[in-house]
């Protein structure tokens, strides 16, 4: 079984101008490849540097990345994660009354691409959990950007003027847990890490309860 | 001594640029880029379809991640970046700002990429194809996973090649026409001889194959590095943490932890797919080894990594790039089983 390609000679081979050239783009695009893959991880200046020739290049076409698919590292970052949101009102004492909690992904979705989506958008929110505000304020920014958006979709979809957003990191349960005979959805598993109002006429989020980051994450 | 130096540099010169054309530039069988191409169509019109159901959901002004908070994400991300740039980044579902408008570029992609799939004007539809696939990443990245990188290479690659030398209508017109000809000059029992192998082939099949065997070797890196060593994959704990988030998995396989010995069992699965990823990316270049780690590619890893992630398009995309290392007859003689004459060309 082998691709590869027939060495006898033949006159579909180029001639020496155009091998050049070719090699030339060939020498390019590898170069690319690697500063990509040896640039996106904590690298040295140089290759942090060097990324920069290929960039646009590389990001046009979605190949900036280190391809380092490692699936789970079974740390903080590496929880189920689920967003909610809460569908609800003011009572006249302003008090808020939940009509509905939505999960998202929706509970009724199945496993496939479609679930995934959702939950790549949801995972986003949890970027770099480990990383304290102090060294990260960019991450609340990020958080507030996608929670509004989330919530203000989900208050054009119920026809609501507010809804509550927040971001659970589910508790995995360990091999022995499980010969214990745990429940992985018992409601201690399930932590809150962030938490905010979103209002149809106002810019931005309001905290609300939980802060974020105060949540110290649990190395499994 | 300085002849001797220059001799050795001088030889090690011409070596690696015969080694070099060799590798690259001798003609290939166009087939497997015709399998390729057939196959990742039909992932990109399963992956499409799957927007349907969510387009304006998404996409729409008031969606979940409109054009606005996607700038906004792009410009954040930007500045977390050593060199505060923000990502490029180009779509044509930015200009897309009604519900209408959304549905009108949606179905405009699809029809663009059931023309790549059928192999139409394949050198045309590929490019578009390739421009409708990365202007659904670059829409929202933050949707994206493992799986688009896999099919932006495999696309990139298939631009650069005679995808639509084999299982195309190109293909199919090009034999119809030649018949044709044949009939004219009485000459219709002659066998049409399959596409000619060429360089163009060659390239984008070898590029393929170095960047499949790149992602294997750093994703078996990324598995055992870990952020905190010792890592999980080492520990051999891996495919548990993968079987017991209810949020992705497919199935709640977790019962195996009742089974005796089940720690040894998950530590060797975990271990099996590390060392497995490890070996594709290495001896997938030998000839021996080949048909057993293609074989092994579906098999345990395929398996593994579906039945633990619930990544089914991932891991069909992992496949479809591998056929870039299968043997062009082979193909050929599994397409003639189950397509006609002139189909399976």
């Amino acid at each position: 079984m082998s691709s590869a390609p027939n060495t006898a000679s033949s006159p579909s081979v180029p001639n020496s101008g155009v091998r050049t050239f070719i090699s030339f783009l060939l020498f390019f695009h590898l170069f690319a490849l690697f500063v990509a893959i040896a640039g996106n991880v904590p690298a040295s200046r140089l290759l942090r540097r060097l990324r920069i020739i290929p960039r646009v290049y590389l990001q046009a076409l979605d190949m900036d990345l280190s391809y380092r698919f490692d699936l789970t590292q079974g740390q903080a970052d590496d929880r189920g994660w689920l967003a909610e949101v809460e569908i609800g009102h003011r009572g006249t004492d302003k008090s808020w009354i939940v009509d509905e909690i939505v999960p998202v992904p929706a509970s009724s979705l199945p496993p496939g691409l479609r679930r995934q989506r959702f939950y790549n958008l949801v995972k986003s929110l949890r970027i770099r959990e480990a990383a304290p505000p102090t060294q990260d304020p960019l991450k609340k920014e990020w958080q507030d950007v996608l929670a509004e958006s989330i919530g203000k979709r989900l208050m054009v979809e119920h026809g609501v003027d507010e809804v509550k957003f927040r971001l659970k990191a589910h508790e995995l349960l360990e091999i022995d847990e499980v010969r214990a005979g745990a429940d992985p959805n018992e409601p201690r598993r399930f932590e809150t890490i962030y938490q905010v109002i979103v209002k149809k006429d106002a810019s931005g989020v309001i905290p609300d309860g939980v802060a974020a980051f105060e949540t110290a994450p649990t190395a499994k | 001594m300085y002849q001797a130096v220059t001799g050795y540099f001088s030889s090690l010169a011409e070596d690696f640029g015969q080694a070099w054309n060799r590798f690259w530039f001798s003609p290939s069988d166009p087939y497997p880029l015709g399998c390729i191409r057939v196959l990742a169509g039909l992932l990109l019109l399963y992956v499409h379809m799957t927007w349907t159901y969510d387009l304006g959901r998404f996409f729409a002004a008031d969606g979940l991640v409109p054009v606005a908070t996607n700038q906004q994400l792009l410009r954040l991300q930007g500045r977390v970046e050593a060199e505060q740039m923000m990502p490029f980044s180009a779509s044509y579902l930015n200009f897309a700002t009604s519900s209408t408008e959304l549905w009108i570029a949606h179905a405009a992609g699809l029809v663009v990429l059931i023309l790549f799939t059928i192999g139409w004007k394949s050198r045309i539809t590929s490019v578009l194809a390739l421009i409708v696939w990365l202007s659904y990443y670059h829409r929202a990245p933050v949707l994206a996973g493992e799986m688009e990188p896999i099919l932006s290479f495999v696309l990139f690659y298939l631009c650069l090649g005679p995808n639509g030398a084999a299982l195309s209508v190109d293909r199919w017109l090009a034999v119809k026409k030649e018949r044709e000809l044949l009939k004219l000059q009485n000459r219709e029992s002659e066998p049409i001889a399959a596409a000619a192998a060429t360089w163009q082939a060659t390239i984008p099949v070898r590029l393929m194959q170095i960047h499949l065997s790149v992602v294997f070797l750093m994703m078996a890196i990324a598995k055992l590095a870990g952020p905190n060593p010792p890592a999980t994959w080492w520990t051999g704990d891996g495919i548990w943490w993968l079987l017991a988030k209810p949020e992705t998995r497919p199935f709640d396989i977790t019962g195996i932890a009742n089974l005796p010995e089940s720690r040894l069992l998950v530590d060797f699965l975990c271990h099996a797919l590390v060392w497995f990823e490890f070996a594709f990316a290495l001896l997938i270049w030998n000839q021996r080894a080949r048909p057993l780690m293609l074989g092994l590619l579906v098999l345990l890893w395929g398996v593994l990594i579906g039945v633990s992630t619930g990544l089914f398009v991932f891991v069909l995309a992992i496949l479809t790039a591998s056929v870039a290392f299968c043997d062009a007859e082979m193909l050929r003689r599994i397409a003639g089983k189950y397509l006609p004459a002139d189909c399976a060309a």
